[in-house]
């Protein structure tokens, strides 16, 4: 797993994190992991503030676990510092034989068998659900990309672009004369400084009818587009994120199943899947929704 | 030490590290939980302490 792959995973990791003795233990490991401080501040952060929000004091309850924490660390160091040494020892080539008839091999050997059983069990079960999901998509994608709705849209949205440009040049003239008050032209600002754009041009000495066409401006392209960014994000959780989710809870329950409390081979194997079932999303999103702000410039033109 | 003497003694140390571990994970959890109790406990009181004087 590279840096960038490890963060995000870790990331979502502490999204689900409630409470503060699981906080507190994802500082823990986040710290033994190495080079994710921002991490740990954020979830030392989140940590103080769900203390905070169940009335209490993240200082006293430090102070309640003082001790913990300080066994805990001191058992962390120690191994750190064992492992270490066993590691600088010098390696000898000689292997050290095994009986092939000893009764713990044949018991190592059992259970690695039937751990692999089980895992290739999981990984059938894994591949029916992950097919199910991923193959659905492209389906939905299909029918959106081919209806003669959505190249009705993508025709419409030509036309609107060359409207819009040049509208956009010239209320973008009239709002960049106040330097006072000019907060930057943005199509996604209208919704909280549209009236101050008013005010700007005003003061530019815009004429009625300019300040008129503006206002239809605002009505029929920048409201609709901020109504389709809402649809779009919607449909986004909808589609794709919920989907998502549900496989990641499917996918931790049986990893829980399998591997019980080796809670390391547990998010070794939730990683790999994850990785896998998000390479796959991203393909279905970039064909669900080619292109947000497309979609949003064509659903919002349709609209108004 | 040969390789596989190395990483069963790793193996041995870790697991005997994750054992004490767990114990201690444990204990701080009991730790929270009651802190955490004490607080709900301390609000339930403020509102019943509140509703009592209303009446």
């Amino acid at each position: 797993m590279d840096n960038k792959t490890e963060k995000k995973y870790l990331k979502e990791n502490l999204d689900e994190q409630k409470n503060p003795e699981d906080i507190k233990k994802f500082i823990e490991d986040v710290e033994l992991l190495g080079g994710h401080d921002d991490l740990v501040e954020e979830a030392r952060q989140r940590y103080t503030k769900v203390v905070e929000e169940a009335g209490g004091n993240s200082g006293e309850l430090d102070k309640r676990t003082l001790e913990v924490d300080g066994e805990i660390s001191a058992i962390n160091e120690e191994t750190k510092k064992e492992i270490g040494e066993i590691e600088s020892l010098p390696t000898t080539e000689v292997a050290v034989e095994v009986p092939p008839d000893s009764p713990n091999v044949d018991i190592k050997l059992d259970e690695e068998k039937q751990k692999i059983e089980k895992i290739k069990k999981l990984d059938e079960d894994m591949d029916v659900l992950f097919n199910q999901l991923a193959s659905s998509l492209p389906g939905q994608i299909k029918n959106f990309v081919d209806s003669p709705e959505y190249k009705k849209l993508l025709e419409l949205n030509q036309k609107r672009n060359v409207e819009e440009k040049s509208l956009f040049e010239i209320y973008e003239r009239y709002t960049k004369l106040n330097p006072e008050h000019h907060r930057g032209f943005s199509t996604q600002n209208f919704d909280n400084y549209g009236s101050q754009y008013e005010e700007d041009m005003k003061y530019a000495g815009a004429s009625e009818d300019t300040l008129k066409r503006f206002k239809n401006f605002v009505e029929k392209f920048r409201k609709p587009e901020l109504e389709a960014r809402k649809d779009y994000d919607d449909t986004y959780t909808r589609d794709i994120n919920t989907p998502k989710w549900n496989f990641e809870n499917e996918l931790k329950a049986k990893s829980g199943e399998i591997f019980g409390e080796d809670r390391y081979a547990a998010d070794e194997y939730n990683g790999k899947y994850y990785n896998l079932y998000q390479e796959k999303f991203s393909e279905a999103q970039k064909k669900i929704i080619p292109d947000k702000e497309l979609y949003i410039n064509t659903v919002g033109t349709i609209y108004s | 030490m040969t390789k596989e003497e190395k990483a069963k003694k790793i193996k041995e140390i870790h697991n005997k590290a994750k054992i004490k571990l767990k114990e201690l994970e444990e204990k701080r959890k009991k730790i929270v939980r009651n802190y955490i109790k004490e607080l709900e406990d301390q609000k339930i009181d403020a509102i019943r302490a509140s509703i009592l004087k209303d009446k």
